[in-house]
């Protein structure tokens, strides 16, 4: 095994020579070569601590022999850190640490992994900012024991010499900016263009891809593939008649008139596990017995469904096949098979475990079929990770035999990863549990290896150069319209990072597949059942896969798995090469002309040199639009570079689209800049004069940066303002920015904006519609009547005819659950997260002592509506949830 | 052998005073009689041969003048090599934002910068409300260059420039900030060249 990114190392790389880590703890240990593992995440207590996964570093500083403490918070970022945040270990600084109970996971003894270690929360205050997290015992022990060391040897520094906390601004983290293009452009700011030849091409070249695919039309045609695709663990068994429903597609329209024939499918593909379990099988035999029989059940099956089909394509590894069939008719669409396997059992030579893999070409699109069986036992999720790793990085299809032009080329690879290809699918065969009696273990085990794939995908895929593979692509004469998948991949993880659905998987709703009893449709008893046979997907987003099915089938009786299957719609392409070829040539020679150096760089015209949004408001979206028109010969690379060193492209709240781009000569296209105020950008806005004026940047590769200047008045809103704010206000929040002190006069006891909504609540009935309270999604014009209206006048709903009364209610109680959503510190400070997660030994009465005056004034005012609303109706359906969801822990 | 140095130069001065044109008679020897107020930042390079031996390329920021686009400017001075402040002769108030511009330069700029305060449009001699004392004066006192030129007629433009490269210190390294454009174009920029840079006033 190679050393694992070591959290304390990297830490001290990233620290200056007058500072030093004393503890490095993290919080979410990896281990070696595995990109997260997956060990100790299954703290109790979900979102919020499966969110606060960090590295925690003591740091001390030392100004001539004077120390002084700090406490630095990163985050992982791939192999890398990155600083969220740090904490001076000055007078203010508090660390408590509580035991978290075991009582908020009661099936803790029967948990995976690491049940014996006890766990704490840590909660960490400074300043008026708080951090929480939770860690091992050992380890918060240490911490604690740490910073209290160092933040006395802080105080005597302080003692001494002048406070200084000035070494701490040396380590400020880094602004995020999500909109940052997924190109990978250089770093560029105003008066700074970064690369701009670098640049220039990555813009071309995604340009060029586009305008290909804008015009495939014009060279290509499309064509419906449907496809079947079929996983089953055979436990050793052979076929019965059992499998039919497995083999043959049974669309809706198969129950009626002629079954099967109109929904039956141009082509399937079906993988198998455990063919054979005798002991022989466990090295690489050359047999094809196995694979025979199951080739003709599979056969007669199909010529049941009155379809004529070939075998195209198969590849057996020991217990692991692939078998694929086409309909005859589509037989001559199929080019370039070629197969492959890939060994992971004992020292990689026994091949009980592992993946087999098919790839071929149908009509112009590349498909790969990977059928991989992983590590069989429970526990060694491990083992199966890295398994499942090596599949992703070391299975690799030979390219086919090169002639001797192609030969000749030195960029020419000899081999491609599964991911070169349009469309992946992967039916995975490993053990994942299903456990009713914990939720969070079950949430652990079926949504973790799907993470898994993701994150080896992240870390086994290198972009490679676009250019280069075109480039390549024209080598061997066929130049494919979508760049491979590898780019793709790449790119969407950029975008969205882990979110992304990256492979597809319908939610699991047929039932468990393993384990039953044999000949049966009896789950085992003896066994937690699981769902261990999934078929995954991956598309190039520009091939259009559909999955339309996936379903097991219970009345395969044979083994003790049930066979899985799912549809897919595929479009494919046929391409006219020559067609193809001028067409592209056509765009590629139009950036020929791309400037690529200064004093020649386009000159453009913008429609309007200031964009005027007017007023702004919370939660409401607002666009504009800016012509920009090259009025030059030649094409013009363009991107949006931020005003300052090291800053946005825009304040969070402005998004611009497309962010870069090319424009053709004497062409326009138009620019979209879109407001929008969430309640972050509302909690700044509403203490600055709410006049916002910010300046866009826009700058021509190799020559001008055109500025563009964007107005407009937020208005303010008591949405987004602390409850203490919220009350001081001498008059409507509309018309007041921030929160002054001065004016703590005589705070209302409960804000007069939150009273008004509970008022309405408890004065206007909901009937029989309290099922509904906190659940509906209102209309969102009428909810923006209520967000917006003024204190000072009654709701506009006087003689209101769009909306029921009761519609407005119900639209009344969704503002509320909005607004303590958007309360910048919720209700609870952090202080009180030990008596809520149940690790404080004080009783739940003591929260309100935790409280300010305001904050308890709400919660009892809150309380006494819940309690009016759940007396309103005698079945007591009122869901609280939503109000808990609001600030989830 | 040549040796080439490269030294970046911004354009700062109120709207309509001519900086636009300036650079377009510097770079491309053209003149625009309705030009385009500029609303951003142009780049644009020129090169001077100070001797047989050296060139000097510039790297040219001409900023936008307008005030609305005033808290960018010191984007586009930030680490710059040399300045030309210009004015306006037929516009007094023209000389008060020049004034304005050297006093934030000299607090904020690289403080080795070089400052040339010029004053533009010498054409229109008969609309002259700047003597020429007055700017000079100033321009002692500060310890700037100061020159006058005419971008419509070409009067003086090219005296600018090569005045700048020769107050130039070609000896000393130029500091890795002084490269304007980044991403590892080849500079052609020789270190070792000779000790010390002549040390010419301006004489335009
Ligand atoms: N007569 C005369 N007109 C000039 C001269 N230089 C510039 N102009 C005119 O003055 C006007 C403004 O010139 P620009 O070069 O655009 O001025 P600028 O300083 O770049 O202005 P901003 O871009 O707004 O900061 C134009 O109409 C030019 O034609 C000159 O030397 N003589
Ligand atoms: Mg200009």
């Amino acid at each position: 095994m190679a050393t694992s990114p070591n959290a304390n190392e990297i830490v001290t790389r990233l620290l200056r020579g007058s500072e030093k880590a004393t503890l490095v703890i993290d919080t979410r240990p990896r281990t070696a070569r595995d990109g997260a593992s997956l060990q100790t995440t299954q703290e109790p207590g979900s979102t919020y601590i499966r969110k606060t996964r960090r590295v925690i570093a003591v740091v001390s500083h030392d100004s001539n022999g004077a120390l002084y403490g700090g406490l630095f918070i990163f985050k992982w970022s791939g192999d890398a850190l990155v600083l969220v945040d740090t904490f001076a270990l000055s007078a203010s600084f508090e660390i408590h640490v509580s035991q978290v109970t075991s009582s908020t996971s009661p099936t803790s003894t029967n948990a995976p992994l690491k049940s014996s270690v006890a766990h704490c929360l840590v909660n960490i205050l400074s300043d008026g900012r708080e951090f929480a997290f939770v860690c091992q015992e050992d380890q918060a022990v240490a911490l604690e024991r740490e910073c209290r060391k160092l933040q006395s040897l802080t105080m005597t520094s302080e003692m001494r010499a002048e406070s200084t906390q000035s070494w701490l601004a040396a380590y400020s983290p880094p602004i995020e900016d999500q909109r940052i293009d997924d190109l990978a452009l250089s770093t560029a700011f105003a008066g700074s263009p970064g690369d701009e030849d670098g640049d220039a091409i990555l813009i071309r070249d995604h340009w060029i891809q586009q305008q290909i695919l804008a015009s495939r039309d014009a060279f290509s045609s499309p064509h419906k593939l449907r496809l079947r695709v079929g996983t089953f663990n055979v436990n050793g068994r052979l076929p019965d008649a059992s499998i039919k429903s497995w083999v043959q597609h049974m669309g809706p329209s198969a129950d009626r008139r002629k079954p099967g024939i109109l929904d039956s499918p141009d082509m399937l593909i079906f993988g198998f596990q455990e063919l054979d379990l005798s002991t022989s099988a466990l090295i690489y035999s050359t047999s094809t017995l196995l694979e025979d029989t199951w080739t003709s059940a599979i056969m007669n099956c199909l010529e049941d469904t009155g379809g004529s089909y070939v075998k195209f394509a198969s590849c057996q590894l020991v217990g692991m096949l692939i078998l694929a069939f086409v309909r005859k008719g589509q037989r001559p669409y199929i080019s370039e098979i070629s197969t492959t396997y890939l060994g992971v059992g004992i020292m990689g030579l026994m091949g009980n475990k592992g993946g087999v893999g098919l790839r071929f070409r149908f009509r112009n699109t590349v498909i790969t079929v990977v059928a991989s069986h992983l590590a069989a036992h429970d526990g060694m999720m491990q083992k199966r990770n890295e398994d499942h790793r090596e599949i992703c990085n070391r299975m690799h299809f030979p390219l086919r035999a090169a002639t001797p032009a192609e030969a000749a080329e030195p960029l020419r690879p000899v081999s491609s990863s599964i991911f070169e290809s349009d469309v992946l699918i992967w039916m995975v065969n490993c053990l994942l549990y299903l456990d009713n009696s914990d939720r969070a273990y079950l949430n652990y085990r079926i949504e973790l290896p799907f993470e898994d794939v993701m994150e080896q995908i992240v870390e086994s895929v290198a972009p490679r150069d676009l250019v280069e593979l075109l480039q390549f692509d024209e080598v061997r004469g066929v130049v494919t319209f979508c760049s491979p998948l590898t780019t793709s991949i790449a790119k969407c993880l950029k975008e969205t990072q882990a979110s992304i659905q990256l492979f597809q998987r319908n939610a699991d709703y047929f039932p468990p597949t393993y384990r039953y009893l044999l000949n049966g449709t009896t789950i085992d008893s003896k066994r937690r059942p699981a769902w261990t046979d999934r078929i995954l997907s991956l598309a190039h987003p520009e091939s259009s896969l559909q999955q339309t099915k996936y379903e097991s089938h219970p009345n395969t009786l044979l083994s003790d798995h049930k066979p899985v299957s799912a549809d897919f719609d595929l479009e494919t392409r046929s391409v006219d090469p020559e067609l193809q070829r001028s067409s592209i040539a056509t765009i590629l020679s139009s950036m020929s002309r791309l400037p690529t150096q200064a004093n020649s760089a386009p000159r453009l015209s913008l429609s309007s040199k200031v964009v005027e949004f007017g007023n702004l408001r919370y939660l409401e979206t607002s666009t504009q639009f800016v012509e920009i028109l090259n009025k030059s010969d030649r094409p013009c690379a363009y991107r949006i570079i931020s005003p300052i060193e090291g800053g946005l492209i825009a304040p969070h709240w402005l998004k611009i689209s497309p962010i870069y781009g090319i424009i053709a000569p004497h062409q326009s296209i138009t620019l979209t800049l879109t407001v929008f105020i969430d309640t972050s950008a509302a909690t700044e806005l509403n203490v600055g004069s709410g006049e916002l004026d910010t300046t866009i940047v826009l700058h021509v590769e190799h020559g001008v940066d055109y500025f563009l200047a964007v107005n407009g008045r937020f208005l303010h809103t008591c949405f987004a303002r602390s409850l203490e704010s919220l009350a001081c206000l001498p008059q409507s929040a509309r018309y007041t920015a921030g929160f002054s002190k001065a004016n703590e006069t005589r705070p209302s006891t409960i804000p007069k904006e939150l009273m008004r909504v509970i008022d309405w609540l408890m004065s206007h009935p909901i009937e029989d519609r309290s099922n509904e309270l906190f659940a509906t999604s209102s209309d969102l014009e009428l909810l923006s009547l209520i967000r917006e209206a003024n204190t000072e006048d009654p709701f506009p709903f006087e003689d209101e005819t769009r909306w029921s009364s009761v519609d407005i209610t119900l639209a009344f109680a969704e503002v509320l659950v909005l607004f303590f959503a958007a309360l910048p510190n919720g209700m609870v400070p952090s202080s009180a997260y030990p008596i809520i997660t149940g690790a404080a030994e004080e009783d739940d009465s003591e929260l309100l002592e935790h409280l300010s005056p305001v904050s308890v004034n709400v919660w009892v005012t809150l309380f006494a509506f819940l309690q009016f609303a759940c007396l309103q109706t005698s079945r007591q359906e009122v869901e609280a949830k939503r109000i808990g969801e609001c600030r989830p822990l | 052998m040549s040796r080439q140095y490269q030294f970046k130069l911004v354009l700062l001065g109120e709207s309509a005073v001519g900086k636009s044109s300036l650079v377009l008679r510097f770079v491309k020897d053209q003149f625009d009689d309705y030009r385009e107020s500029t609303i951003g930042a142009a780049f644009l390079t020129q090169t001077v041969q100070l001797d047989d031996q050296t060139t000097i390329r510039f790297e040219i920021w001409d900023t936008a003048g307008q005030e609305r686009y005033k808290s960018l400017a010191p984007m586009y001075y930030r680490n710059a090599n040399c300045a030309v402040v210009v004015y306006d002769i037929t516009q007094s108030a023209s000389l008060e934002k020049a004034r304005s511009w050297i006093r934030e330069l000299q607090r904020q700029a690289d403080p080795s910068i070089i400052i040339a305060l010029c004053g533009n449009k010498t054409d229109l001699e008969a609309r002259r409300q700047v003597t020429q004392e007055e700017a000079k004066k100033y321009a002692e006192e500060e310890g700037l260059m100061w020159c006058e030129a005419s971008a419509k007629t070409g009067e003086g433009v090219q005296d600018i420039f090569m005045a700048i490269a020769k107050k130039l210190p070609l000896s000393a390294p130029q500091s890795q900030k002084g490269q304007a454009r980044a991403g590892g174009q080849p500079r052609g920029v020789d270190l070792s060249s000779k000790p010390a840079a002549e040390q010419d006033g301006c004489n335009c």
